[in-house]
């Protein structure tokens, strides 16, 4: 075989394969890994808020917190209603995401 | 619309429609150089063709548009069968080395094809980039992170090792 037949031989396009649905399971691929990230991201969301939550209360933050505001000390109930809502949206977020 | 464009409003808006045209339209390119590399071994191609897809969906910022998206994802790809074939073997090298049995996949009718199938994967690489693909040497060197002149050895050395196999009559079909 000669130089020019090797050259012609290798330069021959290269046959593209049908797309047959290649596309389609990319994108489906995608799209599963972006839920799979949206559900991380909501999980960890409501993980933060819970250990948040649970340290202060452990730590004496919010004594000390009420004890600099003292209007605040007789507000627990708001703290834990607001802490609720904390948890709460982190699960919406966490849901809408599946 | 361009690639570029296309890759440009995937990487500002995260726009999926544009990212579906862009894998729509260099999907054909980027599996039949993954084709090559694999030997024929379509599930194989596939599946590398797929994880060079969604890795230029995640890093599709780091494309600077100055060369084409092709060209880009023919990199990736590239990278992605180098990193299967290290979690094959101990190296690379040894590996290619052992690998020079001829595919049996019978899709490979073609003469040409039998015989790329007993170069290593560099040689085949840079022969498919620099042939079939219309690349020059600088752009392969680039595209396959090698220095020039050992892609420019590559192509000598596959040639000459096609010219054997092609005129041996070992591949006549």
């Amino acid at each position: 075989m000669n130089d020019g037949d090797l050259d012609r031989l290798l330069s021959r396009r290269l046959a593209e394969p049908e797309d047959n649905g290649f596309s389609a399971r990319v994108l489906a691929r995608l799209a599963q890994g972006n839920t799979r990230s949206a559900r991380m991201e909501g999980i960890a969301y409501g993980v933060t808020a819970a250990v948040a939550v649970t340290a202060l209360a452990l730590s004496g933050v919010g004594e000390a917190v009420a004890r600099i505001t003292p209007d605040l000390i007789q507000s627990q109930p708001l703290g834990i209603a607001v802490a609720a809502l904390v948890i709460t949206g982190a699960f919406l977020r966490w849901s809408w995401g599946r | 619309m361009t690639e570029t464009a296309l890759a440009n409003r995937v990487a500002k808006s995260g726009d999926m429609e544009a990212f579906a045209q862009l894998v729509g339209m260099t999907q054909g390119r980027v599996r039949a150089f993954v084709l090559r590399l694999t030997r024929g071994d379509r599930a194989l191609a596939d599946d590398l063709a797929q994880e060079t897809y969604l890795e230029a969906h995640r890093k599709i910022s780091q494309y600077r548009g100055d060369g084409t998206f092709s060209g880009w994802l023919i990199r990736i790809a590239w990278s992605r069968f180098q990193m299967h074939l290290r979690s094959r073997g101990p190296t690379t090298k040894e590996l290619e080395e052992t690998i020079a049995a001829p595919s049996h996949d019978p899709s490979l009718k073609l003469d040409l094809e039998r015989a790329m199938a007993q170069l290593s994967a560099p040689e085949r690489a840079a022969l498919t980039l620099c042939y079939a693909m219309e690349y020059s040497h600088a752009e392969a060197a680039e595209l396959l992170a090698l220095p020039l002149g050992t892609v420019k050895s590559h192509v000598t050395r596959g040639r000459d090792k096609l010219r054997a196999l092609l005129s041996n009559g070992e591949m006549t079909s």
